[in-house]
């Protein structure tokens, strides 16, 4: 093995800048992209495309050095007086990383060819590179600080992503989302300067920063305050009920960036913070025994089940799709909470399982709506012979989340439920399943339609390529049901053409939804380096 | 072999599936190709089934060609082949393979609409079902179970009839129930040391909740073995499904339940063991004739034969229950249980599969032949002597004596059940008899699947209870001739000869009182207890959420009234505020002021973000 070597001696001589490279690497592809004309397709999509591929490629070379070996590179320079800017490379920053860099390089493809033909693609993909930016940067951050400004930026940076269409609908989602952001972002604020005050600059720490275990030793009440103030700004982000209003209504923003608020940027970087704050800052130990850590928990548990039964009540798929997010990112927030270390990998491991999932399902659905507008779950009949590849990944995402084997969402559901049952609070297991009973409920119903139900063929909707629906069998789907005539043949008529460029990225995701499953023991899966850094966090 | 077991079955739908990719014309060849050479994929079941060696009591034999280990996969995958996993492996390969020849053999104007993707749903199926015999580790088991249960939705749902949809859904409904039980009872199980299948009775006896395990395990595999009553979605899918998916139903996948009953419910665990035997035993007894009265009442021949799966289910149930209540008995009512689910598998998958055959070779010189197989297999159902059924009958009551209930011993009820299916077959022979004769066919494989699940039904069974029965297994009494013995499997058959004539002649002469319902299945419908389960569901579902949807109103109505006051205040503050502004620039305001002005903007709005929120 030539390359771990040759990696560890870069690693050796410029070690600290690695993290730096990372960060600055997004920072190049915004600012070569803002300037690029509308008109430069190519040269705007192979810089996004390259710069992506090389940082997946770095943060590849990452992981044996850091995870394996143990060396943690860190860069730092100077920002306020007293306080410095500390990028760090640890297990838990490659592994938010990683998922946000592979999964933007996919959710770059999707929206070069989601976007293709649409207008201010500079300005979105420009945007889309600084926001890219702000959650590497988040992920590498050593220190509050530095944390603080990269979920500031991230929040100004998403805005015109989500307001991106520039209709009143967007507007005015894009300006909720803001309200709700900011607010969330002042009280981290105030909790961060408020914790610096008293306990010194923070550093990242596995086990608790050594400034604030002593402050909640000696002052629980400010200590406790301060929690409050940290967690409950970065749980507006996560989407924790009540705070999770924004959600839904941000899901008018083109599907690329549904799929990426959903799955890797806005509300991981909420949960990302609430793990950090609580493993790093506080330390387990630490939070626990401030009492902080049950109703965070139970907050949590609610989150979960009023999510899923919104979802269950949805009829817009997308919206269906939002408050699914709601519920599943708190199971991050339960495995964190539930002071076990089964659980804390379990609920690590969600933050990149329900990613991958999730973006998955809101591919598809980004796909439904551009080949087939179909935006509800009723006209969803009949899909899976449409648009067999996509109705196929769907039914591989929604399998993942109601959590059956051997789908990720079953590793992470199974050691939650370990989690749970060998912590303090195993009702925890009663609210996991009745979370899989009503995500069985939300999703089942639409996988089933989408196969089991003939199309409606209408000409509205087919008009992108299905016109081959003759006399015959649009009256059979119209009365319905018995349709046991011989379906086969004319398969290949009602399928439409699904565009590659976006199918190629959702069927990666699929395949990495059961693939990452299924080799859940392998050293360095998903899984394992969740167990490493869980481990790390107990001792 | 074994890991072969697996892999050709997914290999074959990985095929299948990315076949898709092909240009159509090459897609529909390549998946008819395929679809013809599904059946091949079991072979490698048998092979492992026929040559992996079990040890003297039956356990498997770790580090041989029956033990595998995958510790990479998902959470280390286990596999072990011992001897009813063995028996049980066979008898699965046997009728999915019998079920995709009859599926894809076919001329093309013969097959099933969209019979290639029956194919592979077949095929997956057989996948998670012989996983469930196969696992040795309770993770394994699970996504066994549920890769089969959902995978089954698709047979069920084939002919996408109004029935069919309906059936599918209560079948998924039932099927999300049972994999949340079984979830919850191995993640508990799991959690008190019992990740691999072999400790985990132990395990689940040592375990704080006891009790609850046992309780979930009962219903979650109780679902799937069709126990009253439990069994609702049974009578509505197995009928629903093609025949040759019904086989494999019947035949093969309500075993899944029984296994995960044997593997999983632990026998030492005191009261919580021989309460969960009373119970299993009181459902088990009631469904075994419940089943049969309901059944006979029906007029579709597959509904009769699902009924009379759910009797003949209840009847191993019954058998298992004896083991649960004296541990004693537990190896041998585990042996029973296994040889009578060999036998029931083929005969009933004989039936099954004959039900078309009969309606397509059902007259001339093969109507004989017809003729002669499918009351065989009725007979053996019914446990007639020299058939299979008269061997797991047999075995079954051998095991059992010593328990008894409200006073009558066990073993003297168990004969009854075989009047039952007596009376049940005498009607479906009857409804078949009366059946539609379509246009003759050339013997294709259809009729060939059923010719050799019929053959194997004469055969298999004596193979696996005697020639593989494990020597150190408990002891095994077989029926020998004594006129006793014979006796004993002759009467039931005969008292159901006797009531089942005499209901006919009656019938026949109209001397039928009136107050008997007619067996036209509409005095009590398929599904029996889920019809008014059904109607009571939409009832308080459509009233619930009415009232949810009142709900919703109001706590909008609310928001709304929150949200606009807050705008009012933020209005009058920024309006304060301009006019504020106005006031300074003439008084040279100082820099407190404007700080003040603007914590109020910040707490502002914070209070419009946290409560105009969601509003809008």
């Amino acid at each position: 093995m030539v390359i771990p070597e040759l990696m560890e001696e870069v690693l050796e001589v410029s070690g600290r800048f690695v993290p730096l490279v990372m960060v600055l690497l997004s920072v190049t592809a915004a600012v070569l992209i803002f300037p690029l004309r509308e008109q430069s397709v190519r040269l705007r999509s192979t810089i996004n495309i390259g710069l992506a591929v090389i940082k997946v490629v770095l943060v590849a070379l990452l992981v044996p050095p850091v995870v394996v070996e143990g060396v943690r590179p860190e860069f730092s320079t100077p920002f306020l007086p007293g306080l410095d800017l500390v990028l760090r490379v640890d297990p838990l920053a490659l592994f938010f990383a990683g998922l946000s860099v592979l999964l933007w390089l996919l959710t770059t493809i999707y929206a070069v060819g989601y976007l293709e033909g649409k207008t201010h693609r500079s300005r979105f993909f420009g945007f889309f590179s600084l926001c890219v930016t702000a959650t590497v940067g988040l992920s590498f951050s050593g220190n509050l600080i530095t944390f603080l400004l990269f979920y500031e930026l991230l929040t100004l940076v998403t805005y015109p992503l989500v307001a991106h269409w520039g209709n009143p609908a967007s507007v005015r989602a894009a300006r909720l989302y803001l309200r709700y952001a900011l607010t969330g972002g002042l009280s981290v604020l105030v909790g961060v300067v408020w914790l610096t005050m008293h306990a010194g600059p923070v550093d990242f720490t596995e086990g608790g920063a050594e400034g604030v275990v002593e402050l909640a030793r000696q002052e629980p009440m400010q200590a406790t305050v301060i929690f409050v103030m940290l967690v409950g700004g970065l749980a507006v982000k996560t989407a924790i009920f009540p705070l999770h209003g924004w959600l839904p209504a941000a899901m008018v923003a083109p599907a690329p960036v549904s799929a990426l608020l959903h799955a890797v940027a806005v509300v991981k970087a909420g949960a990302f913070g609430i793990v950090r704050v609580i493993d790093d800052v506080y330390g387990v130990e630490a939070a626990d025994s401030l009492g902080v850590l049950s109703p965070l928990l139970v907050m949590a548990c609610v989150t979960v089940l009023f999510g899923s039964y919104v979802a269950l009540r949805q009829q817009d798929l997308k919206r269906r799709l939002a408050y699914s997010t709601v519920s599943q990112v708190s199971y991050i927030v339960i495995g964190i909470t539930l002071v076990d270390v089964i659980a804390t990998a379990g609920g690590l491991a969600h933050l990149v399982h329900q990613g991958i999932m999730k973006i998955t399902l809101f591919f598809c659905a980004g796909l439904f709506a551009e080949v087939l507008h179909v935006h509800q779950v009723s006209e969803m009949r009949g899909l899976g012979r449409r648009m067999p590849w996509t109705s196929a990944a769907f039914t591989v995402g929604a399998f993942g989340m109601i959590g059956l084997p051997p789908t990720a969402g079953f590793v992470s559901k199974w050691q939650l439920g370990q989690g749970a049952l060998a912590s303090e609070h195993p009702w925890v297991l009663l609210v996991l399943l009745a979370s899989t009973l009503l995500n069985a409920a939300y999703f089942l119903p639409v996988v089933y339609t989408m196969w089991f139900h003939a199309p409606e063929l209408d000409d509205e909707d087919g008009a992108d390529g299905a016109d081959a629906a003759d006399g015959a069998e649009s009256a059979d789907a119209a009365d319905g049901a018995d349709s046991a005539d011989d379906e086969a043949d004319d398969e290949a008529e009602v399928a439409v053409r699904e565009p590659k460029v976006l199918l190629i990225p959702t069927a990666v995701t699929a395949v990495l939804v059961v693939g990452v499953g299924l080799i859940a023991s392998l050293p360095l899966s998903p899984w394992e380096t969740a167990r490493i850094i869980a481990e790390g966090v107990f001792g | 072999m074994l890991a072969a077991a697996f892999l050709a079955p997914t290999l074959l739908v990985l095929a299948m599936t990315l076949s898709g990719l092909l240009p159509v014309s090459a897609r529909r060849t390549a998946r008819k190709v395929m679809a013809a050479a599904s059946p091949i994929v079991v072979v490698p079941g048998v092979i492992t089934s026929l040559r992996a060696p079990t040890t003297a009591d039956g356990a498997a034999v770790a580090d041989g060609p029956g033990a595998l280990s995958v510790p990479w996969m998902l959470f280390g995958v286990e596999l072990a082949v011992d001897y009813p996993g063995r028996a049980l492996l066979l008898i699965a390969a046997l009728l999915y393979a019998s079920a995709l020849s009859a599926v894809t053999w076919l001329k093309l104007r013969h097959a099933e609409p969209r019979y290639t993707g029956l194919s592979a749903l077949l095929v997956v199926c057989y996948m998670g079902n012989i996983g469930t015999y196969l696992a040795a580790d309770s993770v394994t088991f699970y996504l066994s179970f549920a890769l089969m249960s959902f995978a089954a939705a698709g047979l069920v749902v084939h002919y996408r009839s109004r029935s069919a949809h309906r059936a599918a859904r209560i079948y998924l409904v039932m099927s999300v129930l049972s994999e949340v039980a079984v979830l919850a009872a191995l993640l508990l199980t799991v959690a008190a040391g019992g990740r691999l299948v072999d400790e985990a009775p132990a395990a689940i006896s040592a375990s704080e909740h006891t009790g609850l395990i046992v309780g979930l395990l009962l219903f979650g595999f109780g679902v799937k073995a069709g126990a009253v009553p439990l069994h609702v979605w049974l009578p509505l899918a197995h009928p629903a499904a093609p025949p040759a998916a019904s086989a494999v139903l019947s035949g093969a996948m309500v075993k899944a339940g029984m296994i995960g009953w044997i593997r999983f419910v632990p026998t030492d665990a005191g009261d919580a063991s021989e309460v969960a035997g009373r119970v299993l035993l009181t459902v088990a007894l009631l469904g075994a004739f419940a089943a049969v009265a309901v059944g006979l009442l029906q007029s579709d021949p597959k509904v009769l034969l699902a009924y009379s799966t759910v009797s003949q289910m209840a009847f191993i149930a019954a058998v298992l229950a004896a083991g649960l209540i004296l541990p004693d008995l537990h190896p041998a009512t585990t042996a029973a249980a296994i040889i009578y689910a060999v036998h029931h598998g083929l005969a009933k998958g004989a039936l099954f599969l004959g039900v078309p055959v009969v309606s397509h070779y059902g007259h001339g010189v093969s109507g004989i032949v017809v003729a002669v197989g499918m009351v065989g297999a009725g007979l053996a159902v019914a446990g007639a002597p020299l058939t299979s059924g008269a061997f797991g009958k047999y075995v079954s009551k051998e095991a059992v004596a010593g328990i008894s209930v409200l006073g009558v011993p066990l073993d003297a009820v168990l004969p009854l059940v075989a009047t039952g299916s007596t009376l049940l077959l005498m009607r479906f022979a009857w409804v078949m008899r009366r059946a539609e004769r379509r246009s003759r066919r050339a013997p294709d494989g259809e009729l060939i699947s059923w010719v050799a699940v019929a053959v194997a039904g004469i055969a298999v069974p004596w193979i696996v209870g005697l020639a593989w029965f494990p020597e150190g297994g408990p002891e095994l009494a077989v029926p020998g001739w004594s006129a006793s013995t014979v006796w004993d499997a002759i009467w039931p058959i005969l008292l159901g000869l006797v009531l089942g004539s005499g209901i006919w002649v009656l019938h026949a002469r109209g001397r039928l009182p009136r107050w008997v319902p007619r067996a036209d299945g509409t005095f009590i419908a398929p599904g029996d207890l889920v019809v008014p389960e059904e109607t009571i569901l939409r009832t308080t579902g459509r009233r619930g959420s009415r009232g949810l949807d009142v709900l919703e109103a109001h706590s909008m109505a609310v928001r709304r009234t929150v949200a606009h006051s807050a705008d009012r205040v933020s209005e009058l503050i920024s309006a304060g505020l301009l006019a504020g502004e106005r006031r300074l620039t003439r008084w040279e305001a100082s820099g407190l002021v404007v700080l003040l002005a603007l914590g109020a903007v910040v707490a502002a709005s914070v209070v419009i973000a946290l409560s105009g929120g969601g509003g809008r």
